[in-house]
């Protein structure tokens, strides 16, 4: 659930951002070129995400498990 | 050295060419391109993706070695010949989806050291067996602080669209891929689409918004080309964060007529204990013994059952055809699995691929490539005879011209499968018999064993053809 809400946020921020003026039509790469530019920040947050992803769960995990021995004794 | 011929597919990248001489495959590389293949070969990454299999085998030619008609390039490449050029249109989704993965994978080692590819063409990946291999070497160059992916588009194009129409619409790309050689536009998947997929951050941002910047750019006046060109750089970060989003993405992606168990599901849904195909795969692991083919092409491959035992019997390499798309997705997951020399490839018999591309010669047709040493072609004649309303003659002349010896399975018309096959349709073969079919056979090569393998009368017919008609 938490993913598809992440994924809704960001459509409509993207969205938001796509109300720009027409770009040319240089090559069939210039679309791809001008997408890099509008969420090359976002997919940079993506990889530093997913990269630490793992690490950041097994931190949450053990945390809670800690507090979660603690309220069993 | 022996005359060289210029690889007709290899045109495009002006930093050098590929060309056959007799057996070897040479690569010239251009003045122009000496400095950035330098950097990267002295990067130590070559050897590395050459060791691990990523990459095709590259050994530099000594120059007292080159021909004199290559005196001008800045060096020489030979690489070690794939057993069997395969297309991305003839790729099952599993194949195509392994071969992006191979791509991306790349991508993003090369990135860690500084280097990138230059383009991301599905042609630049080839098939040994079930391992996908990278082979264009001039692809890779130095990155250059702040540049964008500059395959980006070609990626999509022609590998994640293809796998989106499976994946989301359960739509084999093969037909359109092979019409459309450059891929399936983002512009026109865009507007296939459902709701439910456009929900998706992944489609969104890989498919719609660009199909949306296509279409803005389209329609765009020139004065938009400066703001084209003040984009901004793009990050290293961000380079390599489009990859992942990919690879992690793609990674998951399995057909939407499939599910996610198509390698378990053939496990339960299969039997080996069935006598006629225990005497079939009997005699292919017999015929495959005595002939020791270094290639071999099974036809109507299936899901690999007899291209294994064929493979058992001593066949160095098989390369299966199927025309069904869910058959040879699990024939190369079941080679994946299992690790067999044994490519699976889709093929419509009655329309094979054709010379096409640039003067028809960039992508070679089926039996330009089929240069095999012994076929088999089991339960197979009967979809192009009564399937597809090909003269048998004409069945078993082109059968027998694949390979110079082979077994040619012959289904009679009272077997239940015919049977299904005129259920509904009027019986407009009454030359399609065993006498018409051996007399084919014999006009052709000669019959050197047959053998019924059924109580309805398949008969497995052996030819050799090497011998002087």
């Amino acid at each position: 659930m938490p993913k598809i809400l992440t994924s809704f946020s960001l459509l409509v921020i993207c969205t938001a951002v796509l109300t720009r003026p027409a770009y040319a039509y240089l090559d069939p790469g210039t679309a791809s070129m001008l997408l890099q530019g509008i969420i090359g920040g976002v997919a940079a947050a993506g990889a530093v995400i997913s990269l630490n992803y793992q690490r950041l769960k097994h931190a949450i995990q053990s945390r809670l498990g800690r507090k979660d021995d603690k309220a069993g004794k | 050295m022996s005359d060289m011929t210029l690889n007709a597919g290899s045109f495009r990248d002006p930093s050098g060419h590929v060309y056959e001489s007799g057996s070897q495959i040479l690569r010239t590389v251009h003045e122009r391109a000496r400095s950035a293949y330098e950097q990267v070969r002295d990067s130590g990454i070559l050897s590395e993706l050459v060791a691990a299999g990523q990459l095709i085998g590259c050994a530099e030619v000594e120059r007292d070695n080159w021909p004199s008609q290559l005196s001008d390039v800045a060096y020489l490449i030979e690489h070690p010949r794939i057993p069997f050029i395969s297309y991305p249109y003839e790729w099952s989704f599993y194949e195509l989806k392994a071969a992006a993965l191979h791509h991306l994978d790349i991508q993003i080692a090369l990135l860690k050291r500084d280097i990138v590819l230059s383009d991301a063409s599905a042609y630049n990946v080839q098939f040994i067996g079930p391992k996908p291999v990278f082979i264009d070497l001039l692809s890779l160059r130095p990155y250059r602080e702040g540049e964008f992916w500059q395959g980006h588009r070609q990626f999509c194009e022609q590998f994640l669209n293809p796998l989106l129409l499976r994946a989301i619409l359960g739509v084999p790309h093969n037909t359109w891929f092979r019409g459309s050689l450059e891929g399936i536009p983002t512009l026109h998947l865009a507007k296939m689409l459902p709701l439910k997929s456009r929900l998706s951050w992944n489609v969104f941002s890989q498919v719609l918004m660009p199909a949306s910047l296509e279409q803005r750019a389209l329609d765009a006046p020139e004065a938009s080309i400066e703001k084209a060109k003040s984009n901004k750089k793009l990050s290293r970060a961000a380079y390599n964060g489009f990859l992942l989003q990919l690879r992690n993405w793609i990674a998951r992606l399995n057909p939407a007529d499939t599910g996610k168990t198509v390698w378990g599901e053939y496990a339960n849904t299969h039997t080996y204990s069935d006598d006629e195909a225990g005497a079939k795969k009997l005699a292919i692991r017999e015929f495959a013994a005595s002939v020791k083919p270094s290639r071999l092409i099974d036809l109507g491959c299936n899901t690999g059952d007899y291209s294994v035992a064929a493979l058992e019997g001593g066949a160095e390499y098989v390369i299966g055809f199927d025309f069904d798309q869910r058959a040879v997705d699990k024939a190369f997951l079941r080679a994946e699995d299992q690790k067999l020399n044994f490519l699976p490839l889709w093929l419509d018999a009655a329309n094979p691929s054709p010379n096409q591309g640039w003067k028809q010669a960039e992508r070679r047709g089926f039996v330009e490539r089929a240069n095999a040493d012994a076929l088999i072609a089991l339960a197979f004649e009967h979809h192009l005879a009564i399937g597809r309303n090909v003269p048998l003659q004409d069945v078993v002349d082109w059968l027998v011209s694949l390979a110079p010896v082979g077994i040619i399975e012959f289904v009679p018309k009272n077997d239940s499968t015919v049977q299904k096959m005129l259920a509904l349709r009027e019986d407009i073969f009454p030359d399609y018999d065993e006498a018409a079919f051996e007399s084919a056979i014999r006009q052709r090569a000669a019959l050197v064993g047959k053998q019924v393998i059924s109580a309805s009368g398949r008969t497995l017919y052996r030819y050799d053809r090497t011998g002087a008609r």
